[in-house]
C-alpha cells in the first residue's frame, strides 16, 4: 500500500537538470484518489493546469515516490474572489516493496493524472483451481 | 493591549462566518463547495473560472440570465476503478450546479468559454457602461 510520507524531506530527492521544476511560486498539494486491485494500485491525482510533459514522477531509492507538477495556468489581472490557490503541485507516497517499481506508468489527460503502479508477479495473489 | 480586540464581537464574527459557510451565502455571494471559483474583474471582462481536472468541455453546461451565471455539470467516477478498492478518497465527484452574480453589465451575446488542462474559463465582456472611464482633470 501506498502510505504519505508524514514530513515533506527539506533534501529530497536529488534532482538532475531536466527534473527542476520553476519554483517561483508556492507549491500546493494536490488531491488524491488511491484505489488497489489484486494486481495493482492506482493514483488519480488532481493537477489542473499541468500540461503534458510538465509533471514529473520519481521514485527514490527509498521508494518514496515523488509528483511534481508545475502548473502553467496564468491567472487574469485583478482577482475580486480567490477560492482556491494557484501554483505548483508537490506530493509523496511511501511505496512497499510488493510493489513492482520497473514497471510504474502513468498518463496525463486534461489536468488528472492517473499512476498504475502494478505488484510484483509473487505477491499476486494465485487462483487456485478445485479439481473436479 | 491583550484584549484591545472584543472577544465576544469576535465569536459573533466567528458565527457569522460559520453561518456563511453553511447558508452559501458567504461575502460575496458564492458558496464554498465543489467546483471551487475564482474571479477576477479585469478592465475588459470579468473572468470566472473552476478547476474541474478530468473533465472536459462537454461535461459542463454554462447560462447567463439575468446577471446570474451558472455553471453545472458533472464529474463521473473513473470506469476502470469500478471494480477496485478505495483506499484514499479526496477528490470531489458528483453533480455539482454553482452560480455567481456578476455585479456589472456585460455583454450577453459574447460570453465566451473555454477548457483546458482541467480548468474552466469564462470571459464575460463588461458592457461599455460598465468599463472604467479615467476622468481628466482640466488645468486651470
Amino acid at each position: 500500500m501506498a502510505t504519505e510520507l508524514k514530513k515533506r524531506e527539506k533534501k529530497a530527492v536529488n534532482h538532475t537538470a531536466a527534473e527542476q521544476i520553476d519554483q517561483a511560486g508556492p507549491s500546493y498539494s494536490p488531491d488524491v484518489d488511491i484505489y488497489a486491485s489484486d494486481d495493482a494500485m492506482l493514483l488519480v491525482v488532481d493537477l489542473p493546469g499541468v500540461k503534458k510533459g510538465d509533471v514529473i514522477i520519481n521514485l527514490d531509492e527509498n521508494n518514496a515516490l515523488i509528483i511534481k507538477g508545475k502548473n502553467s495556468f496564468t491567472a487574469p489581472e485583478g482577482a475580486v474572489l480567490s477560492q482556491y490557490n494557484i501554483g505548483d503541485y508537490y506530493r509523496a507516497f511511501q511505496i512497499s516493496n510488493d510493489y513492482d517499481k520497473e514497471n510504474i506508468s502513468a498518463t496525463l489527460e486534461n489536468g488528472l493524472l492517473e499512476i498504475n503502479i502494478p505488484k510484483r508477479e509473487e505477491v499476486k495473489p494465485k487462483k487456485i483451481e478445485i479439481k473436479a | 493591549m491583550l484584549w484591545n480586540i472584543d472577544p465576544w464581537r469576535e465569536l459573533e464574527r466567528m458565527r457569522r462566518d460559520i453561518d456563511n459557510i453553511f447558508s452559501g451565502e458567504g461575502r460575496v455571494g458564492v458558496n464554498y463547495t465543489f467546483p471551487l471559483f475564482n474571479v477576477y474583474d479585469g478592465k475588459e471582462n470579468f473572468v470566472v473560472t473552476a478547476e474541474l481536472p478530468g473533465m472536459a468541455k462537454d461535461d459542463v453546461s454554462i447560462s447567463f440570465v439575468e446577471g446570474t451565471l451558472t455553471i453545472s455539470g458533472t464529474k463521473k467516477p473513473l470506469d476502470k476503478v469500478k471494480d477496485m478498492t478505495v483506499i484514499r478518497q479526496e477528490r470531489s465527484e458528483g453533480s455539482f450546479e454553482k452560480s455567481i452574480r456578476i455585479p456589472s453589465k456585460v455583454e450577453q451575446d459574447k460570453i465566451s468559454a473555454s477548457f483546458s488542462d482541467g480548468i474552466l474559463s469564462v470571459t464575460l465582456p463588461k458592457a461599455e457602461e460598465a468599463k472604467p472611464k479615467t476622468i481628466a482633470i482640466e488645468a486651470k
